[in-house]
């Protein structure tokens, strides 16, 4: 399929999901009969961001009643007839994997070096590696140019121990750095003609300074602002049938971007330049140690992109007492959940919502309330979850407290979030009016007052999509700690999933709500569906399949659905426009 | 008597001096109109201008933002006697002043409307298609660089859409770090070697824009690939156009908000710069570097954008707790009477207000000094500061000028938010309020009309911004 068609294809989803999610909102959601929908199906969805022909994709057995768990999770089947190739493409760097190479290419420098570079844009899928958005503008230009110049100026000051080099040989010594370091920058070895260009620069350059270090350090500057480092090539060579065949150095180079978010060492290019890069087995199985071994920050900015709980570091609950001083403990308690579940234990989708333990400091344990065999040892050991006190990652303080006001939880942003992430609906734009939400009210709990603001003219239509998901995760107050209260009252956690009108399913608290959401073929492909995503830094509808069936019924984990993606067609073709 | 006023009666009289002279040496008389019309232009286009455009998210609420006017006298005005007086901060230099109403955002809508805002360009579903607003059309215009400021401007993993405000082409993101855009703006240190490096530099870009040109022409069949060189290559030959020129000012003042939070940042990681916690610090030291860039004629344009839209930025600290977003500005109108009650938006109002408090108390109050570029006048006299939001009515989210009724009849009108403060160097007509659909009535004209107008007022001549192609010469002396 052409990028074109591709590209039409998704616009085609993307119109007909909102064409649906407007249709509900407008239809109205007044609750309707209790009537469970068959899992897997999802009548509401069209598709997940990459699978944007699937219409639930399930051949799903009809559960026995509300609440019960599913067999159909492992009768998923693929709807893609072929597997998605995309478009050739140049892929501009984004500032982390921009700052990490130069960080992996100069070692020695350490933290000398100062990056200019601003934040990138993030996509609609929520990620700041979206091909489309990342282009050179005349602001990330200066940037570029900014930071190059740094790194310049503190390899000229470095130059005598970096790079000594005995009066009368300097050309050869220059074109030494170019070998070394211009074939890392450029993740291939330069062409003669442009070993040629840069020889000539420095020239210039030394001639001009009269000084070694300095040309040396404008040669730097030049390699690094040379489109040939800002972009990775994802072009090829051509085949056949409109087809290209990336090169070695290229699947080199996406190898290491994809999967540990730096430039390829010096091993991978030398295996590219002996072509061992080639085979879907080998290419899943070094992507799969890329990951393991240097991907972590890559693999922490997904869940961080996808949950946005990094946000809790810059927020302020002013009712909370001890709050603010224990945010950077929240964020590190969730790092190393991650870690454990993904890393440790090669979970998926499954692990990731239902883990029963975490992972807090001492204080922060007692900030909870937690006792006995869920007081921590040490700082960040493993804990069991106090039980009724939430699983997964949607237990953690720093994924509530983000999903929360300032003073107060909100069961329409908790809500909304796992209506677009897990469930993989549209939220469609905001009207235009938009009546106030009130203050806490202290005769209501935050349940009774949402019902009764968002069920006024036609905030139910939308709201009614996704707060009733909020309601689950009422136990746990603005800042993520667990409550059995709410002004007074017991705590209300009984609800249902939403789907066109129905109920996927009822639930009673977070706990279930997360136990039953997992027995759901479609949270698993929306999940699949954004880790495709980000991998690839676009949306290919059908470009993920191979290992999608194994990642939705548990029995891989993102590692090693991640890896998988090494051996797609897409990684190493390309299809002509 | 104000210095616009004796600016105008002055001009008004070398006009009638130089009218009459030139009648005496024989010109006819419209040609003599026309030469000491074009002596007075040429003087006002001698003065140094500066533009500074300043955001704030989530609208007004009108019964606490509209001026009171006097019909028969637009600049006959109150800013501080409606409700809370949201724009009252501004009533002693009100002579500086026009409060602009309506005005639409074609093509906006809600809160995403802060992506078209600026340029009248595209829709609020657009986030792709480059544009430029208005102040880098100037910037571009006069071959500078805009100091682009921003306080909490957007989300601490990056700038979505409800952080860009202000597009070069493509997006720019507000620096966020005080002291590097004081540090970046008033560096005086001068380097023995600036002559080798800028022609090292022109030789890296020649070598840059030869690989660019290169490459697009071996990926010639890729189209996605070209469009981003063609960008890219742009981009790299506008790094030709290099730094603003010197800044004036000698010694450059110690900004006491800035050198705060310098010791503040010590040892802070960068999100320090993105935290709810510190943005009251955060904005009133951009605050200061932009007045200060401002008086040292570092730049001409100067923007600052304060917050990104739908934050929810809790404002307890300035006595209206709640998030800025969903409590605050979602506070709805109520009826009291044929109006508006006061009382429910009070706390929205202050918010509102608290803004333009700390406009007046770091920039506009600092700007009613000699100017170092043009001493006989205020740098006031040679600033436009444009004011606004990407929203009229904060709970309605209006994109133009709209009635808020909630009963039979109307209560309020609520216009866009869009306030210039400033002489623009000569250029501004000040000191009313310029209603262009009073009551909603008609039709709104496009903001790119006033866009047009501040363009031609800073000496830069622009024929249309979108659909807007009539500037708005009420404004204009």
């Amino acid at each position: 399929m052409s990028a074109a068609g591709s590209h039409r294809r998704v616009l085609a989803w993307v119109g007909a999901s909102l064409l649906v999610a407007l249709t509900a909102c407008q239809a109205g959601g007044d609750g309707g009969p209790t009537q469970v929908v068959p899992a897997g199906s999802n009548p509401s969805n069209p598709g997940t961001p990459s699978n944007p022909s699937a219409s639930g994709g399930s051949s799903a057995v009809v559960p026995e009643g509300p609440g019960s768990s599913t067999p159909g999770a492992s009768e998923w089947t693929s709807q893609c007839a072929s597997a998605e190739v995309g478009a050739p493409s140049l892929r501009r760097l984004t500032r982390r994997e921009l700052e990490q190479s130069l960080r992996d290419i100069f070692p020695s420098l350490g933290a000398q070096w100062a990056s200019s570079l601003s934040a990138d844009s993030i996509g609609a899928s929520g990620f700041d590696n979206d091909n489309e958005l990342l282009v050179v503008s005349k602001q990330a230009a200066r940037e570029i140019s900014t930071t190059a110049e740094s790194v310049g100026n503190n390899l000229a000051a470095a130059q005598a121990s970096l790079l000594p080099c005995p009066a009368g040989t300097e050309a050869a010594c220059a074109g030494q750095f170019l070998d070394g370091q211009g074939r890392r920058l450029f993740r291939r070895p330069l062409r003669a003609d442009e070993r040629s260009s840069f020889l000539e620069f420095w020239n210039t350059a030394f001639t001009a300074t009269g000084d070694f270090g300095q040309s040396i350090g404008w040669l730097a500057r030049a390699l690094i602002e040379s489109p040939e480092f800002i972009y990775r090539r994802e072009i090829g060579v051509p085949g056949g049938a409109q087809t290209t065949q990336l090169s070695q150095y290229e699947i080199a180079s996406e190898l290491a971007y994809t999967f540990s978010g730096t430039a390829p060492s010096e091993a991978l290019l030398d295996r590219a330049e002996r072509a061992e890069l080639s085979s879907p087995e080998v290419l899943v199985q070094t992507a799969r140690e890329l990951l393991m071994t240097s991907g972590h920050d890559l693999v922490h900015n997904f869940f961080d992109s996808f949950v946005g709980y990094s946000r809790i570091t810059t927020i302020a609950k002013a009712g909370v007492a001890g709050f603010a001083e224990r945010r950077e403990q929240m964020l590190q308690e969730t790092r190393h959940f991650i870690d454990e579940v993904v890393f440790v234990r090669g979970g998926g989708g499954r692990e990731l919502l239902t883990a029963d333990f975490t992972t807090p400091t001492q204080d922060l344990a007692a900030f909870y309330g937690f006792d006995g065999a869920s007081l921590p040892q040490s700082d960040y050991a493993l804990v069991p979850r106090p039980e009724g006190r939430g699983i997964g990652l949607l237990a953690q303080s720093s994924v509530l407290a983000t999903l929360a006001q300032p003073n107060g939880s909100s069961p329409t942003k908790r809500g909304m979030w796992v209506y677009k992430h897990l469930l993989c609906n549209t939220v469609p734009p905001v009207p235009p009016n938009i009546p106030e939400l009130k203050p806490p009210d202290p005769k209501l709990t935050t349940r009774e007052r949402y019902e009764t603001q968002h069920a006024v003219g036609s905030c139910q239509n939308c709201h009614g999509q996704w707060d009733p998901i909020g309601f689950g995760f009422e136990h746990f107050d603005e800042s993520g700690r667990y409550r059995d209260e709410d002004q007074g009252k017991p705590v209300n956690a009984k609800s249902f999933v939403p789907q066109a009108g129905q109920h996927l399913f009822e639930f009673d608290g977070e706990e279930d709500l997360m136990t039953q959401l997992v027995e759901q073929p479609l949270v698993h492909e929306c999940i699949s569906g954004y880790l495709a995503t980000y991998a690839f830094g676009e949306e290919l509808g059908c470009g993920a399949e191979t290992r999608r069936a194994d990642f939705i019924n548990g029995s891989i984990g993102f590692i090693d659905y991640l890896a998988s993606l090494a051996g797609e067609p897409h990684f190493t073709q390309r299809q002509l426009e | 008597m104000s210095e616009h006023t004796r600016l105008v009666r002055a001009r008004r009289g070398l006009e009638r001096r130089l009218f009459l002279k030139a009648i005496a040496l024989g010109f006819s008389a419209p040609l003599a109109w026309q030469l000491c019309r074009s002596a007075t232009a040429q003087a006002q286009e001698a003065r140094p201008k500066r533009l500074m455009i300043f955001f704030t998210p989530h609208g007004m609420p009108p019964e606490h933002y509209n001026p009171v006017v006097n019909a028969a006298d637009p600049a006959s005005f109150a800013l501080d006697q409606t409700g809370v007086g949201i724009l009252g901060p501004l009533e002693p230099y009100k002579q500086y002043v026009n409060v602009l109403q309506g005005f639409q955002y074609p093509g906006a809508s809600t809160h995403e409307g802060i992506l078209t805002v600026l340029s009248n360009f595209g829709t609020s579903n657009d986030e792709t298609t480059p544009r430029t607003t208005f102040e880098h059309v100037i910037a571009n215009g006069l071959g500078a660089q805009p100091l682009v400021l921003g306080a909490v401007a957007h989300r601490v993993w990056g700038i979505d859409k409800d952080g860009k405000l202000i597009w070069d082409g493509q997006p720019v993101v507000p620096e966020k770090n005080p002291m590097l855009a004081f540090d970046g703006t008033f560096a005086s240190t001068v380097d023995p070697q600036a002559v080798v490096k800028a022609q090292l530099r022109e030789a890296l870009t020649s070598l840059n824009e030869r690989q660019l040109s290169s490459l697009s022409s071996e990926l010639s069949l890729v189209t996605k690939a070209q469009s981003k060189l063609q960008v890219h290559l742009q981009a790299v030959q506008a790094l030709r156009a290099g730094a603003n020129g010197p800044q004036s000012c000698n010694p450059v003042p110690s900004l006491p908000a800035v050198e705060s939070l310098r010791r503040a940042a010590l040892g802070q990681p960068d999100e320090f710069f993105l935290s709810e916690d510190n943005f009251p610090a955060l904005l009133a030291a951009q605050l200061e570097v932009a007045a200060q860039a401002i008086i040292c004629n570092a730049t001409p344009v100067v923007t600052l954008q304060a917050m990104y839209t739908n934050a929810d930025i809790n404002f307890a600290f300035m006595g209206s707790p709640g998030s800025h977003h969903s409590a605050l500005s979602h506070t709805g109108p109520q009826a009291q009477g044929s109006g508006l009650a006061l009382e429910p938006r009070i706390p929205f109002a202050k918010a509102q207000r608290w803004f333009f408090e700390q406009l007046v108390e770091h920039v506009v109050s600092r700007l009613m000094v000699p100017d170092p570029a043009d001493p006989e006048r205020q740098v006031i006299d040679n600033t436009i500061i444009y004011a606004f939001s990407e929203i009229g009515e904060g709970a309605w989210h209006t994109s133009k000028s709209q009635a808020i009724q909630l009963g039979a009849t109307p209560n309020a009108y609520a216009y866009m938010p869009i306030v210039t403060i400033g002489g623009g160097g000569g250029a501004l007509r000040t000191g009313r309020v310029l209603n262009v659909n009073p009551n909603a009535a008609g039709t709104d004209r496009p903001a790119g009309d006033i866009y047009l107008a501040l363009s031609r007022a800073m000496g830069v001549q622009v024929s249309s911004f979108g659909n807007a192609s009539n500037p708005l010469t009420e404004i204009l002396v």
